[in-house]
């Protein structure tokens, strides 16, 4: 099943999946040749996460079967431990898993725990994203379309604290720093929350017209001032800073359809990629200022992506790792390319 | 560069000016002392040469559990501060690791001592900001409600706002400007001006004297401190180096500047139009024009000290939350990552890149289904094909909520139609809105009310003369003799016809004579008029009724002739009892009867 890229003049690196994608990720290893935990999309209780190597020399994908399982559901999102060392993976769907993925591909993926809240054992809402702290890797926080946000002490399998973070379903998660993370909601606000008081939580923006649900977050690890986030049924990424809440320090609106994914570059906190509907993954430079950023909106003239890459289809998955930050992955269809940046 | 701190004179230099300045600012028991200093690298340019803190202290953080003197542990405090800004200003020339370990950590701090850190950071040159015009003029000043100061005259107004500071006064001194705050509101006060003022010069006279460190007498180490101006220069000149390098941004590319410098220059223009910025827009209290304010702070970039302070001094419209937004902010951005300029690096590498450079919109792909966003959609949005139950059950709770919704907005409808009904069918209303409709239907429930007891008092009447003609057949005559009204079998009809005005005549048979009972209510005057047989205690029984009926007997006017007894009796109706003429008269009937 090894899929040799056909477009090898344009330098992206195609595997085909024997089902549709959405979930990946990418290890947290920086060695050449990465791996890649791809979860399907299938309609049904009975799904996978694959996890296949990608190897940097010959450019080829090689399944690792061995560290493949059955997933319930499609997972709605997958991340490995950001520690190298660490063997974990974590899945979200109808509960956060954590499985062990053993970096010997021979042996075999295992279960390693389940994560439910025992307050709300009979019923938990399903899990819409998690992310997991770089700076405090025993922490994850899940979000649920039950409103609340859940921060979990991994080592000890409990839940350290769960907030009702929106007045609508939470849709992505964020972290900042250890103890304070961000939210979107279908409730269109993007708000922050800080561990050392749970009390209050603020609002740095909200969508124009009231209540248009925010899908995706993504917070900028080379500058944590700036964050991006994605509205539904919409073309734009609205870049935020935190110390000026509401006004959007820049929209980038060159998709001609909906953006489904957005990344910040590992490497540089100044470029950004999104991808959508249009079959375009767009890499974009922030303006050095934001003050240029906003004079150029104003002139409407908006700020144009420096790169584009059209992968033909509707892109519903981007990463950008910052173990691998040469690499960008991105899924459509059942198809996954890694693209060389 | 000569960091003096490392000698052994530096550190006693340091103490001693931070000794001086804490005893003056306890002595005033005001929040802290600032000492200004001329910068020796940037001419004219006042830097935080040290300070002193004396305001409240939320987390007491003992690196060892030993006993300290109160001063001991200001001094303390203050060292602890000053540790705590140069980690947090180092943060970014040692991004992987935490903050090196300083005893205190930013969550330990209160807002005042947040804003004497923050002060750390601010560098003014000569005739700029407070401390620059109190040197430019050579005069002290003294603001008063500093925290609603202009902000071309007090940079920090907005800070000090939120710590609370009311009153700084700073005077020059030694080529340098001492400054104090307090949280309390203290008018001007010439004579304590002078006194500090005479109180640190005096200092400053070469004194010499053995230090006696521990000692716990505040006056001691007032009399103890040596001072020496060379020595405050000195050390300015010191602390100054230190502070230049802390404020010197480590990545020029971003801000494209040539020099160091320059850049400390630019940064404290920037500082100075940005304070003024803000204070503008907390006056007009526009969130818009606060949010542009947030842009033009964000202008900046890369240096930590200026993260530290643009976010402190952020307009934030978030009532109360302001502090813990601030303090938030403050954790996000206290160390910032190393930020490598790759901005190039895009560009460069294109012949390996899969990406092409952009050229306008030109390849795009046409979304086939139509239904934007399909599978992010499924998989956050539309959950209600994965794991059926339990987004039933979520839905069962939505639909419970949305129900209720329902028919409470039934219930509305339903109310507001009965009001309709019921004010269409009481002739008297007036108004439309509830409270009349209410008001005019009681109102008309009580008249109703009303007649109808007449009606049946009257038919009462009707019975009553029916049985005594049935019991007394003679008894006719004896009563038409007494009162020459005929009540006979034949003038059944006056009875009837009398109805209309049975509260003005009332004519009553008892097996023992006639009985008459006319009662009269005009508002809450009421006059009984009554002849009935007399008999024992007839009349306490009668006052005792009325008494009942919540009537206040006031005068009663009685002769008995002929075993008859003629009683008027005039009463009050107690309160808002509501008491008609027709209740009244058969109470007293009943007595009557009774009998």
């Amino acid at each position: 099943m090894e899929k040799n890229p056909s477009s090898q003049e344009s330098n992206a690196f195609t595997y085909e999946s024997p089902h549709p994608v959405y979930a990946m990720a990418f290890s947290s290893t920086p060695s050449s040749s990465p791996r890649l935990a791809l979860g399907s999309f299938i309609e049904d209780p009975n799904n996978r996460v694959n996890v296949v190597l990608f190897d940097e020399d010959s450019h080829s994908f090689r399944p690792l079967p061995a560290l493949s399982f059955d997933h319930p559901y499609p997972a709605t999102k997958l991340l490995f431990h950001p520690k190298p060392s660490s063997p974990l993976l974590a899945s979200s769907g109808d509960l956060l898993r954590l499985w062990h993925i053993p970096s010997d591909p021979s042996s075999p993926a295992e279960l390693r725990s389940v994560l439910n809240n025992i307050k709300s054992a009979e019923y938990s809402a399903p899990l819409t994203s998690f992310d997991w702290n770089d700076a405090e890797p025993r922490r994850i926080g899940t979000c649920s379309i039950d409103t609340t946000c859940t921060v979990w002490d991994i080592e000890h399998c409990a839940v350290e604290t769960q907030l009702i973070a929106h007045d609508k379903e939470v849709y992505d998660i964020a972290w900042g720093e250890a103890g304070v993370f961000a939210s979107v909601s279908a409730d269109g606000s993007v708000r922050i929350f800080d561990l050392r008081d749970k009390e209050h939580s603020t609002i740095v923006y909200e969508s124009p017209r009231p209540d248009t649900p925010l899908l995706r977050l993504a917070w900028n690890k080379m500058d944590l001032r700036y964050m991006a986030t994605t509205l539904m049924d919409s073309n734009r990424v609205v870049v935020l800073d935190i110390r000026s809440p509401a006004m959007p320090v820049a929209e980038l609106q060159r998709h001609t359809a909906a953006v489904n994914a957005v990344a910040w570059a590992p490497q540089s906190p100044r470029h950004i990629c999104s991808a959508g509907d249009d079959g375009l993954a767009l890499i974009w430079e922030l303006p050095a200022t934001a003050a240029a950023a906003t004079t150029t909106t104003a002139a409407s003239e908006g700020i144009d992506p420096i790169l584009v890459y059209p992968a033909g289809a509707e892109i519903n998955q981007l990463q950008w790792s910052a173990a691998h930050p040469d690499w960008i992955g991105i899924a459509f269809a059942n198809k996954v390319q890694l693209l060389r940046v | 560069m000569d960091v003096g701190f490392q000698s052994q004179e530096g550190e006693e230099q340091q103490r001693n000016l931070r000794k001086q300045l804490a005893a003056v600012v306890k002595s005033i028991q005001w929040n802290y002392a600032i000492f200004w200093a001329l910068s020796s690298k940037h001419q004219g340019l006042l830097v935080w040469s040290d300070g002193y803190y004396n305001g409240d202290i939320k987390t007491r953080k003992m690196i060892q559990p030993m006993e300290l003197q109160a001063d001991q542990l200001g001094m303390e405090r203050s060292g602890q501060l000053r540790e705590l800004y140069e980690s947090l200003s180092a943060g970014e020339s040692s991004p992987p690791t935490k903050r090196p370990s300083a005893s205190l950590s930013p969550e330990d701090l209160t807002d005042a001592e947040w804003y004497y850190l923050v002060c750390m950071s601010f560098t003014f040159s000569s005739g700029e900001g407070f401390p620059g015009t109190v040197l430019a003029n050579n005069r002290h000043i003294w603001l008063s409600n500093a925290q609603f100061a202009d902000s071309r005259i007090f940079s920090r107004s907005l800070l000090a706002r939120s710590a609370s500071i009311q009153t700084i006064v700073g005077f020059p001194f030694m080529n340098g400007v001492l400054e104090l705050g307090s949280t309390e509101m203290v008018p001007e006060d010439p004579a304590l001006v002078q006194q500090l003022t005479t109180s640190f010069w005096q200092f400053t006279n070469p004194v010499f004297s053995e230090q006696s460190p521990s000692s716990p007498q505040l006056d001691d180490n007032l009399a103890d401190t040596n001072f020496d101006r060379d020595d405050v220069e000195k050390f300015a000149l010191e602390n100054h180096d230190l502070l230049s390098e802390c404020l010197t941004p480590n990545n020029e590319n971003e801000l494209r500047m040539s020099s160091p410098s320059d850049s400390l220059n630019e940064f404290i223009q920037n500082q100075n139009a940005e304070n003024h910025n803000l204070m503008d827009d907390e006056c007009s209290n526009d969130l818009h024009a606060s949010l542009n304010s947030g842009d033009c702070i964000s202008q900046s970039f890369v240096n930590p000290e200026r993260i530290l302070h643009d976010s402190l001094l952020l307009p934030l419209d978030f009532n109360g939350n302001e502090t813990h937004y601030m303090n938030t902010l403050v954790a996000i951005l206290r160390n910032p990552k190393q930020q490598e300029a790759v901005t190039s690096s895009f560009h460069d590498n294109l012949h390996e890149s899969t990406f092409e450079v952009w050229k306008g919109v030109s390849k795009t792909h046409t979304p086939l289904n139509g239904i934007p966003q399909n599978m992010l959609k499924k998989t956050v949005v539309n959950m209600t094909w994965r794991s059926g139950l339990k987004s039933r059950i979520s839905r069962i709770e939505d639909d419970a909520s949305a129900s209720h919704m329902l028919s409470e907005r039934r219930r509305r409808e339903k109310l507001n139609e009965k009001f309709l009904i019921l004010r269409s069918l009481v002739p008297s209303i007036s108004k439309v809105d509830k409270t009349s409709i209410l008001g005019d239907t009681i109102e008309y429930l009580k008249e109703l009310e009303r007649r109808v007891e007449e009606l049946e008092s009257c038919r009462e009447l009707m019975d009553v003369e029916v049985r005594e003609k049935r019991k007394h057949p003679d008894v006719t005559e004896r009563t038409s003799d007494n009162y020459g009204t005929q009540i006979t079998r034949n003038k059944q009809k006056v009875c009837s016809i009398d109805e209309s005005e049975t509260e003005q005549h009332h004519w009553v048979l008892s097996k023992d004579g006639a009985v008459d009972v006319n009662v009269t209510v005009i508002q809450k005057d009421v006059v009984i008029e009554m002849h009935c047989p007399w008999r024992d205690s007839l009349l306490f029984d009668i006052v005792e009724a009325m008494n009942n009926l919540h009537l206040d007997c006031h005068s009663v006017q009685s002769n008995t002739q002929d075993g008859i007894l003629a009683l008027t009796v005039k009463a009050k109706i107690k309160g808002s009892v509501a008491v008609s003429a027709g209740m009244i008269r058969r109470a007293v009937q009943k007595v009557i009867r009774n009998s």
